[in-house]
């Protein structure tokens, strides 16, 4: 099961998602972009690190997966496509 | 209409199966408490040798696991944190059942949505290696929820953290 940092999803959100926001609740992070709502988990699988597959999900909510797919390593291919 | 079939689960890697599942969840915030049962959706597949869910309905919620069943608990888990986020978020249970309907309701993963009706499908025309999970007729189904203020009905003079999952119910193979 891979891992990355927020750090680099969030290096890679400016890129895909020029303009997001996001906000930290309790259990998650959220990000805002074009109108649209993705969470990311806030920790829980050691420090920063969130499970590829669920940036992944993240990316297909935001309709920006290409896009992260080149910025983060190791996020994998899309299953979908 | 229930079948059982028998097959290997959850293969092979990267094919996708549509799940129904049904889970009431006890949501306890500061100001009220809860009972939230999700009527939801999930696909199913093998990815990166691990057991992935991703929600459809819910359409923000994914996880993953060795198995299954240890996949479906730790999305449960996950689903309990985003309904604690919300019910965190909501002044008074009228508000937070806004935010669990939309939570649940809302076609928010469009590729997830077409993948798992694309699942369905595959189903449907009986496919030769499906899971050995038991068959619900999905015919129109829809994703729902219940929130049942029960702020009443126990005595919350404090404020609780957090979401205790309640109720197990396992997933079943949408035909």
């Amino acid at each position: 099961m891979a891992l990355v940092t927020f750090r680099e999803v969030a290096k890679a959100l400016a890129v895909c998602a020029p303009g997001h926001t996001l906000r930290e609740t309790p259990h998650r992070i959220k990000v805002y972009y074009n109108g649209l709502e993705a969470v990311l988990p806030n920790g829980g699988h050691g420090p920063n690190e969130i499970k590829t597959y669920q940036v992944r999900k993240c990316a297909n909510i935001l309709g920006i997966f290409e896009c992260m797919e080149r910025e983060v390593s190791g996020l994998g291919r899309n299953l979908r496509k | 209409m229930h079948r059982e079939r028998g097959s290997s689960v959850l293969t092979p890697p990267g094919e996708e199966w549509p799940l129904l599942f049904k889970h009431t969840f006890d949501v306890r915030a500061s100001g009220f408490e809860a009972m939230v049962t999700i009527d939801g959706a999930l696909l199913a597949t093998i990815a990166d040798g691990h057991c992935w869910l991703d929600g459809v309905y819910p359409y923000q919620v994914s996880e993953g696991d060795e198995s299954l069943s240890e996949a479906y608990e730790n999305l449960k888990v996950f689903m309990a944190g985003n309904l604690t986020d919300l019910a965190g978020e909501s002044g008074n249970f009228d508000e937070f059942e806004k935010k669990v309907r939309f939570f649940a309701k809302h076609p928010g993963d469009p590729v997830a949505l077409a993948a798992w009706e694309k699942a369905r499908q595959k189903i449907r025309d009986g496919a030769e290696n499906a899971p050995d999970i038991k068959h619900r007729d999905s015919t129109g189904w829809e994703p729902s929820v219940i929130a049942v203020d029960v702020s009443d009905d126990r005595p919350n003079t404090v404020a609780l953290p957090a979401v205790v999952a309640a109720r197990p119910l396992r997933g079943e193979l949408a035909a």
